[in-house]
């Protein structure tokens, strides 16, 4: 039997998709339904050489990933709606400070506590916009739990490159499902270790002053080079800065630093789509809803496909575009009130081609929810 | 002749329940749970006028209800866990403001009281805010599934304090929550739990006289046979132990005045309670001496308290 296939829940494959990427310190606070990653790194990191803490609160779970990320370690932590919207300070710090970090959100229903033990995806524009001020993220989504690891992997990837908190969007059928996963080989996958600076210790290190690529070498605080960390607004010495230019520097610095690289950071999949008349996009559980009815489709010669995000921020307007470009109809399928249709109107050529097909009552969106919805775009009656 | 006698063997606590139960008969909560006990005895004893605030836990699907149904003729606000004082304060603030004579309970468990919602916890207590404050200390995160809390004690075997090749269970000691609240020199505190009805009655109503000026804190110990791993009918078993080893003291604060309200004579080792619950199975000699260490000290501490004959009453 090979020992690296496992039937695990979609929170069990976040957390061997963290331990692939090198995870060294987790700081988390029980709630459902994310609270399995917190329980099994609990025995895991410290089998490692890692540390888990479990903390008082939400914020003080994202605040201590931070301080652990500085030292030069590999962070995360995990939780849901209500302790995302908690930590959203923190994250617009880890942004402007430019600390790596990924903060997993295994969504429920919301809003307020909500729907605890059901589905959701409620918390995409709250990924994007929950925390304060013009500022860039990095989010990912997974269907599966071969992605669920994978996509892990990546947003340790992406933090590390762009010196960013990285989002991974999940949802509680993803969360709770049990499935295969198969733990890829050593060095299968690549890892992004951290870009350290090569100055050596008394030289002058300026920590926010970027390469020509973008990237920030860093040093462990505390370690050979002295350095401020500041919320403020900062000069290339991490020192408060109120000066107009190194203002408009900076927040041109964070926000560049995602959008130029969309092309890089977007991860997607097609299913069925070359030659798709009626597209369907989706992401997350629902897109195991959407991917069902193309097989079902393209089994009777209907052309159908299917476009399943896996990164939902920045969004990938441009491959969206091109992507839908031929599509006589274009059906987001999400558990939400249109929170992505809204998005793929905004970038699409013909955004009165974009349909919702939705489910917002705690359950899984289903496919004859689906298929009701594609009968009346098809022109096929109600 | 024999209604004497049947008077004769009935509790004197039966004294105290002077209200109707509001509670069904039977509520959702796991098998052997005191906490059922505990929230049917709060308005039997304080009446059923008062009004009840709780955040996400244990309690709150029997005290919330569920579509549509529900198990009680309470008015219950669920809060949120970060700001559970905080939404007391507002309905016991407008309350005192309008003359309203109502009693604002706010009834939470450890994780709330604890950790998230100490801050306003502790900030409640500082204004003086004229509600009680009820903790039901089951030692951990029993509703989300048994993670630790900071009440949690030494060498306990939690879901996030696990017990295996590197770890032994929680490797840090419990906050002492009734203690620590006390300390902010509020006009009461206290401690109960199921094993001492009488005691626990006299200390609701005394809360409830008091809250009508100030602040009032009661810490109650509530064991949890699901998450500490004890059969379901040793619940108040292990709620005497608990006071009989001096695990959980019962003590009382009045303006500052530590008093004790039932002082164990010959108080009985850590051990005979331990044995009584999995969660500390796997718990060595040593261990359960690092465990009698921490209860001795607590008890030191409040012993000394007890002597002092000072208080700091805030004047009216």
């Amino acid at each position: 039997m090979n020992k690296n296939i496992k039937f695990v829940q979609g929170n069990e494959a976040c957390v061997e998709g963290a331990i692939y990427a090198g995870i060294d310190f987790f700081a988390g606070y029980p709630i459902t339904p994310s609270t399995e990653i917190a329980e099994l790194l609990s025995r895991r990191l410290p089998q490692k050489g890692g540390k888990f803490v479990q903390m008082e609160d939400e914020i003080a779970s994202v605040c201590a990933i931070l301080g652990a990320s500085l030292t030069g370690h590999k962070v995360m932590t995990a939780t849901s709606g209500p302790g995302f919207s908690l930590k959203q300070e923190a994250i617009g710090y880890a942004c402007m400070a430019e600390i790596p970090c990924v903060i997993v959100n295994v969504q429920r229903g919301g809003p307020s506590t909500g729907n605890p033990t059901h589905v959701g995806q409620g918390d995409i524009n709250q990924a994007r916009w929950g925390t304060h001020g013009d500022h860039s993220i990095i989010a990912l989504t997974a269907s599966n739990h071969q992605d669920v690891f994978e996509m892990t992997i990546e947003a340790f990837n992406l933090a590390e490159t762009y010196r960013t908190p990285v989002i991974l969007l999940f949802d509680e059928a993803v969360g709770h499902m049990r499935e295969k996963l198969v733990i890829p080989e050593k060095n299968e996958i690549p890892i992004v270790n951290r870009l350290r600076t090569a100055l050596k210790k008394g030289v002058d290190y300026h920590p926010y002053l970027p390469r020509e690529d973008g990237r920030l070498p860093m040093s462990d605080f505390g370690g050979d080079h002295r350095y401020n960390v500041t919320g403020l607004l900062h000069d290339m010495w991490g020192f408060p800065s109120n000066d107009p230019k190194v203002v408009k520097g900076l927040l041109h610095h964070l926000n560049d630093k995602i959008s130029n690289n969309i092309h890089r950071i977007t991860r997607y999949k097609e299913h069925y789509l070359e030659d798709a008349e009626y597209i369907l996009i989706s992401y997350g559980s629902s897109a195991r809803t959407a991917i069902h009815i193309a097989k079902n489709r393209r089994a009777r010669n209907e052309k159908l496909g299917v476009l399943e995000l896996q990164s939902l921020w920045p969004f990938p307007k441009e491959m969206v575009r091109e992507k839908c470009r031929n599509a006589k109809a274009v059906l987001v399928v999400e558990m939400n009130m249109g929170q992505v249709l809204a998005q793929v109107k905004a970038c699409i050529d013909r955004p009165e081609t974009v349909f919702l097909a939705n489910r917002i009552d705690g359950e899984l969106i289903t496919p004859s929810d689906v298929k009701s919805i594609l009968r009346v775009i098809q022109g096929r009656g109600v | 002749m024999a209604d004497k006698k049947k008077k004769k063997r009935l509790s004197k606590v039966f004294d105290y329940l002077k209200y109707e139960d509001p509670f069904a008969k039977g509520v959702s909560f796991c098998a052997g749970c005191p906490l059922e006990r505990l929230v049917r005895f709060v308005p039997q004893v304080m009446g059923n006028d008062i009004v009840i605030t709780g955040t996400p836990s244990c309690s709150a699907p029997v005290l919330l209800g569920q579509n549509g149904k529900s198990w009680h003729k309470l008015s219950y606000y669920g809060t949120l866990m970060t700001g559970a004082a905080s939404n007391a304060t507002g309905l016991a603030r407008y309350y005192k403001r309008a003359g309203i004579d109502g009693t604002v309970v706010c009834f939470n468990g450890d994780g709330t009281a604890a950790d998230i919602g100490f801050g306003n916890l502790s900030g409640a207590a500082e204004r003086n805010e004229p509600f009680v404050y009820i903790c039901y200390d089951n030692e951990g995160y029993m509703n989300t599934g048994i993670q630790k809390s900071s009440t949690t004690p030494f060498g306990a075997k939690t879901t996030t304090t696990p017990v295996g090749s590197n770890e032994r269970g929680k490797n840090l000691r419990r906050k002492n929550l009734g203690l620590l609240l006390a300390m902010h020199k509020i006009p009461y505190a206290a401690t109960a739990t199921l094993s001492n009805l009488e005691d626990f009655a006299k200390k609701l109503l005394k809360a409830k006289e008091i809250s009508k000026k100030g602040f009032c804190f009661l810490h109650i110990f509530s064991p949890c046979p699901t998450g500490w791993g004890m059969p379901t009918d040793t619940g108040i078993e292990v709620c005497r132990k608990a006071v009989q080893t001096n695990y959980f003291p019962l003590w009382e604060a009045e303006n500052g005045k530590f008093s004790f309200t039932k002082e164990v004579k010959k108080p009985k080792p850590i051990k005979e309670y331990v044995k009584l619950v999995k969660k500390f199975s796997h718990l060595t000699e040593e261990e359960i001496e690092v465990l009698q260490k921490d209860v001795d000290y607590e008890y030191a501490v409040l012993k000394q308290l007890s002597l002092l004959d000072q208080e700091c009453p805030l004047p009216d």
